[in-house]
């Protein structure tokens, strides 16, 4: 009996349950796909752009007309100070839980736009996967593109970041909230990929580097793709010939997979890092090369060396600028280190700075050609 | 046509369940974050030792068991120690189960109102699982059993598909720091620790309602041992997707792991709400398993027979003392100090007790077969 | 229709005992018969007299003796009273005596119905020699018994017996001449399969206790009678295999039917409502079937089968929740589709249950659940609708509830026309006027399809009804509030018991030999032995010699 009686005052409760007080009606929500942040004029304020998404427009039944999505601008101290900002223009309530990109400005990068990006760490409801990006010139204006494929400027570039970020290598690696949270955090230096305008376009390729949370310089797509040889799993990268052992043309080789295995060495306070790169892939194109039956087993050969002198001095030169141009551990060779040798690391952490600048690089590199496409 | 219908008893399989279930609950949520806090390497190795610490505490309170059948701790302790102090320790059990319903439902609701219900009062939450805790733990032992063997699977195939999947953003070197630790550390380490893994205790009640009390060791052993297994390996992948230092940043590293997840087709999204929800089922065991342990030590205490008054009695306790901590420091704080009380319960009280009972030769020996 | 229904179930206290205190109504009239056929055979009229179908025929045997015979018209076979009751008494009675003193010598032809058995003391001289000898040398029917007095010579009368009355003799003879209109053995309307048996039950007890011995040709099958309601007096036949079925369990049943107490039992479901553990629970306890090969292969696992006359549905009893899930064609085809129709009905009936809640859920609570552009999209088509996600939720549901409901009463031909152009017109109109979204109207019809997929209609309404709570805790709670109710709905089954056996074994309690025939179902060559959580006596399937064990 009693079970039934406690089985009807659950019932009841149910019925006190009226308070609703976490539901939003979706046709309330304003869907955030992307924001901006840019310098104001005044020292401590940021400009935060929101490009909100109008679904309406997207999808409803009379498409082409009008914007898709609309960009709103608001000048704030800080993040959270621009989302009540917002709050108090628009018929609806913010949501990021389908925020696809953060886009930073140059300027603002510049001078460090680490403060004002913890409150996405500490969200729950921001997704791990969103995309940072800096921004030649003003970020707020990347979100007046409305590209032709892609339903937004956001989406857009963050689908390139999805897609392609791993078939080519000048696209710099994706950072995500994740990993740019991991190294603000722990204080290290890193890069983060750039995004500029092209005509009508953005062209996603190179990368910012970024020494003590402030931007010293940009890396061009060439020196992005180096930096990739070195660090990275590299899915797909293509590398171009020019006249191998004085036969005319160009030869061109696309990576298929690479594994790159670094291990750092500690000497005293001396460090080396012993690289171990292993790419195969297959010919793509030639130009005017010709392909003797005889030759074939030498050239391929002689063609695997180039590729393999072709990567050294490519990770080579990115490491030297790393040491000596920008004076700056990016590429986060630092906590190789700290994976390995934990206990020297306790000890010379601070002044790995100093060290990573005499560090040497022992690069060993093995490329296979495993084949040459549909014809000879 | 059961023969567990007319006696309230469980089945060695039951117990299983029941004991996994207890143990999995809110610690999983935290543990490597408690962990990352105390060290700052070797994290791997301390929940490793803190697995055998706690599985050999494990062993001890079975094999204690197991000397009286068919009775609890409440009925043994007065015959080790006699009476006054046997009913300290039922005193000392009852405070201690009180306060972990209590700190285990505060977790539970705080993690629910922020990664699912943000704006909801956190008194409805507490109260709603309260109330349906209350219906499960009105029936006996046996009800609580039944639907930690049904809840047990799923919750271990949800938690093993979790770590599965975040094996994409896994990293084995970040693991080669966790292997190195100084002992001074591990010292550290260890107790706050072992104390994410408390729940075996339940093994001082629970066998006694079973129908063969000789496999309580097997089955205890078994139940905690894929708890801890579990375990280790989320504190792994956690190193694993997050490097070791940063994990003293983030507070609920495991739905952090889900939040990393990115299927293929992207059909879904946010797989923490999706995880959390079968959390809810893994911690909701917990909570009705320690509502009724209450329940029954409080009967027992007071010399009484029917327990089901208390549990509807303890409902405005459990919630009152849930509601106590402020902030989540002082939930930690008194997180902190229900492990301490859980650890003297599971970790002293049975050693004491085991020691003694074998000096006074109290009990049934298992030797003669 | 006003019925006098007393509590029956669980509470009850009382026992049959109280049954005879009452004072039937017969009893007006003393009931003990006389040997005066006269007044015997006006007994019967002062009750009867009044209705045109009951007839009364009196006549003299060839000896010239008084007799009569009383039958009622429709239930009986005329041509058996006509050539083997009257013809041979009337032609055939040289040899009987018209002394009143002889000796009575019981020979009592069996029927199956179980008689009253009489054995031989007699003081009473008077005709009953010549009884005797009718009984056994005239009266050539296949069937008879005796009845002392009137209250038992009713209810075979009201049954379909003819009464025989010799004057000179103080008991009744019952004669067994029953044939009834009916519907005739057809195929089962509400469970039809593919490949199967089309045979159904109907509403004659004795077809339908045929149609199983057909099936269960062992002699340990046992068919008990008993008769409940007290003006009704229907036939309640509890059927069950003796040597497998748990006394227990068998116990158990027969209690509780003992215990009925109402007037007027129709159909099976009343029975149902009675003996049942848990009346409040919307999950049936007893399974119900018009197929005589589910009953069958029910009693071959050692459960009880309950028939009542009046109705083609037979009672299966213990059940637990697995079993609404079950349809014979998963035993007649082979063992993958069986396995793969039935993890379709799981999916089937948890989609029914949950899918418009989660849809409320996620789009009132958690729209980070769905990809970015699948969000947008929904939004885009919600754009212009005026309700909330719950109540919108509820408007289709409860359109597709009447609907459903409206569509089972219309006759065959034009029901599921009805069902399917109301579906799409209503739909559809509801989308263009803005008031629901096309993402709702899918998830409708996903709900709705999904729900006729369980084969047991009882179960089905179970899950469409608490659609409807878990829908309100969806929008109060959210995912949480879905989360809520799985964990409640799963404690009520826990606890839930059949007949002593635990509704959610062999899940809970863990009983891995069960899980054979539960999500999937295993080659037939391994399933060697009985449902455990029936608790059958005997366990084993193969290799039984039911004729040597008894």
């Amino acid at each position: 009996m009693k079970n039934r009686l406690f089985f009807l005052l659950i019932v009841t409760y149910m019925l006190f349950l009226t308070g609703c007080w976490d539901v939003v009606e979706l046709e309330d929500r304003a869907f955030v796909l992307g924001i901006a942040l840019d310098k104001a004029e005044k020292e401590e304020d940021i400009v935060v752009t929101y490009q909100i998404a109008l679904p309406s427009q997207m999808f409803g039944e009379n498409p082409g007309g009008g914007e898709k999505v609309k960009n709103i601008s608001t000048v704030a101290p800080n993040i959270i100070r621009a989302n009540r900002q917002i709050l108090t223009r628009i018929d609806k309530v913010l949501n990021i839980e389908h925020l696809q990109v953060i886009l930073i400005g140059e300027e603002l990068a510049r001078d460090g736009f680490y403060k004002h990006i913890d409150l996405f760490f500490r969200d729950t409801n921001v997704r791990r996967k969103t995309n940072v990006l800096i921004t030649e010139g003003k970020a707020a204006d990347y979100f007046e593109i409305t590209p032709l494929t892609a339903l937004s400027a956001s989406q857009y570039i963050s689908d390139i970041m999805r897609l392609n970020e791993s078939r080519v290598h000048q696209v710099s690696s994706a950072v995500d909230i994740l990993k740019l949270a991991i190294s603000i955090r722990e204080g290290r230096d890193y890069f983060i990929t750039k995004v500029s305008k092209a005509e009508k376009d953005v062209v996603v390729s190179g990368a910012a580097v970024f020494k003590s949370n402030k931007m010293i310089g940009w890396l061009d797509a060439d020196e992005a793709g180096k930096a990739k040889w070195l660090i990275n799993d590299l899915t797909a990268a293509t590398i171009i010939l020019q006249d191998v052992n004085g036969i005319q043309g160009q030869v061109v080789f696309e990576v298929q997979n690479s594994r790159t295995r670094i291990k750092p060495v500690v000497r005293g306070e001396q460090v080396e890092f012993d690289v171990n790169i292993r790419t195969e892939g297959i010919v793509v194109e030639r130009e005017n090369v010709n392909f003797n039956v005889s030759e074939k087993a030498d050239f391929i050969h002689e063609l695997e060396e180039s590729i393999e002198a072709k990567i050294r001095r490519d990770c080579m030169e990115i490491f030297e600028a790393a040491q000596k141009k920008y004076e700056t551990d990016f590429l986060n060779l630092g906590h190789l280190v700290q994976l390995y040798n934990i206990r020297w690391w306790e000890k010379n952490e601070k002044q790995w700075e100093r060290i990573f600048k005499d560090a040497k690089l022992n690069l060993n590199v093995d490329a296979y050609i495993r084949g040459v496409g549909l014809t000879e | 046509m059961d023969r567990q219908r007319d006696m309230d008893r469980i089945s060695g399989v039951q117990v299983t369940a029941l004991v996994s279930s207890a143990v999995i609950g809110v610690g999983i949520m935290s543990l490597p974050n408690r962990i990352a806090d105390q060290v700052k390497t070797g994290a791997t190795v301390i929940a490793i030792v803190s697995a055998v610490m706690v599985l050999i505490a494990t062993y001890i309170v079975a094999f204690l068991s197991r000397r009286f059948p068919y009775r609890t701790v409440f009925d043994y302790g007065p015959t080790i120690v006699g009476r006054i102090l046997g009913k300290l320790i039922t005193g000392v059990l009852l405070f201690d189960f009180i306060l972990v319903s209590s700190i285990v439902v505060r977790m539970f609701a705080y993690v629910i109102k922020l990664f699912l219900l943000e704006q909801t009062p956190i008194e409805v939450i507490i109260i709603s699982i309260l109330m349906v805790s209350a219906y499960l733990v009105q029936n006996g032992i046996n009800p609580i059993a039944r639907i930690c063997e049904l809840f047990f699977p799923i919750t271990i195939i949800a938690l093993s598909l979790l770590l599965i999947l975040s094996l994409q953003n896994f990293d084995f070197k970040e693991l080669y720091s966790s292997w190195q630790i100084g002992a001074m550390d591990l010292l550290k380490g260890i107790p706050s620790t072992m104390l994410a893994y408390l729940g075996f205790e339940v093994l001082l009640i629970v066998p006694a309602f079973m129908i063969e009390p000789k496999g309580v060791i097997k089955y205890g052993i078994t139940g905690v041992g894929a708890a801890v297994v579990l375990y280790i390996v989320t504190v792994v992948m956690c190193i694993g997707v997050f490097s070791g230092d940063d994990l003293r940043y983030l507070l609920y590293p495991t739905l952090e792991l889900a939040k990393t997840i990115s299927f293929p087709g992207a059909f879904a999204e946010r797989f923490d709400i999706f995880f959390a929800v079968f959390w809810v089922l893994a911690v909701f065991t917990t909570i009705a398993i320690y509502h009724y342990l209450s329940a029954f030590s409080m009967t027992r205490f007071f010399g009484l027979k029917n327990y089901r008054p208390f549990c509807y009695f303890l409902l405005p306790v459990i919630y009152f003392l849930s509601l106590s901590p402020q902030n989540i420091y002082q939930t930690r704080l008194a997180a902190a100090l229900v492990s301490y009380v859980g650890g003297l319960v599971s970790f002293v009280l049975p050693v004491v007790l085991l020691v003694t009972a074998l000096l006074r030769k109290k009990g049934v020996s298992y030797r003669e077969k | 229709m006003i019925k006098i229904i007393k509590k029956g179930s669980k509470n009850k206290k009382e026992d049959p005992e109280k049954k005879e205190q009452q004072v039937p109504p017969e009893e007006k009239v003393s009931s003990q018969f006389s040997k005066n056929f006269d007044e015997n055979f006006n007994k019967f009229k002062e009750y009867l007299q009044s209705s045109d179908d009951v007839v009364f025929r009196q006549f003299t045997s060839a000896t010239g003796v008084k007799c009569g015979v009383i039958f009622i018209d429709g239930l009986v076979s005329k041509e058996l009273v006509q050539m083997h009751v009257i013809r041979p008494l009337m032609q055939e009675g040289q040899n009987l005596k018209k002394t009143s003193q002889t000796e009575n010598n019981k020979d009592n032809k069996e029927s199956s119905k179980g008689a009253n058995n009489d054995k031989k003391e007699q003081e009473n001289s008077g005709g009953e020699e010549a009884v005797a000898f009718i009984i056994e040398r005239i009266i050539t029917a296949a069937e008879t018994r005796e009845a002392e007095n009137l209250d038992k010579a009713m209810l075979p009368l009201m049954s379909g017996e003819t009464v025989l009355l010799v004057d000179g003799y103080d008991k009744a003879i019952i004669v067994g001449t029953r044939e009834m209109q009916s519907r005739g053995v057809q195929e089962p309307v509400s469970e039809s399969v593919v490949r199967g048996p089309r045979e159904g039950f109907t509403e004659v007890i004795r077809s339908n206790t045929a149609l199983i011995r057909r099936r269960v040709r062992d002699p340990n099958l046992v068919q008990k009678t008993f008769t409940v309601g007290r003006r009704s007096k229907t036939p309640v036949v509890v059927s069950y295999i003796k040597g497998i079925a748990n006394p227990k369990l068998v116990e158990r049943v027969e209690k509780r039917i003992k215990e009925i107490d109402i007037d007027d039992l129709i159909e099976a479901g009343e029975i149902e409502q009675f003996i049942e553990d848990n009346n409040l629970s919307p999950f049936p306890q007893i399974q119900n079937t018009e197929r005589p090969d589910k009953a069958a292969a029910a009693l071959m696992e050692g459960r009880v089968v309950i028939m009542v006359d009046g109705t083609p549905f037979v009672l299966i009893m213990p059940a637990n929740l697995y079993q609404f899930f079950q349809s014979p064609e998963d035993y007649y085809e082979r063992w993958i589709i069986g396995s793969i129709l039935r993890s379709l009905r799981w999916l089937g009936s948890l989609l029914a249950t949950f899918a418009p809640a989660i849809y409320v859920a996620i789009i009132s609570f958690h729209p980070g659940m769905l990809p970015t552009t699948l969000v947008l999209s929904v939004a885009a088509s919600r754009q212009g609708v005026p309700f909330p996600a719950f109540v919108e939720a509820l408007l289709m549901e409860v359109t597709i509830e009447l609907l459903r409901e409206a569509g089972a009463r219309l006759p065959k031909a034009i029901g599921q026309t009805i069902g399917i152009v109301g579906g799409i017109i209503v739909g559809d109109a509801a989308v263009r006027a803005g008031i629901t979204s096309p993402f709702m109207v899918i998830i409708v019809a996903i709900t709705a399809i999904s729900s006729f997929i369980i084969p047991s209609y009882s179960a089905a309404i179970a899950f469409r009804v608490i659609r409807f709570p878990i829908m309100i805790l969806a929008t109060t709670l959210g995912m949480y509030g879905i989360l809520l109710s799985f964990i409640f709905i799963n404690i009520h089954l826990v606890v839930l018991k059949s007949f002593g056996a635990n509704y959610m074994s062999p899940v809970a309690p863990v009983r891995v030999h069960d899980w054979k025939d539960t999500f999937v179902r295993v080659p037939l060559q391994l399933m060697r032995r009985r449902p455990e959580f029936i608790d059958p006596i005997d366990i084993d399937r193969y290799r039984q010699d039911p004729v040597k064990e008894v």
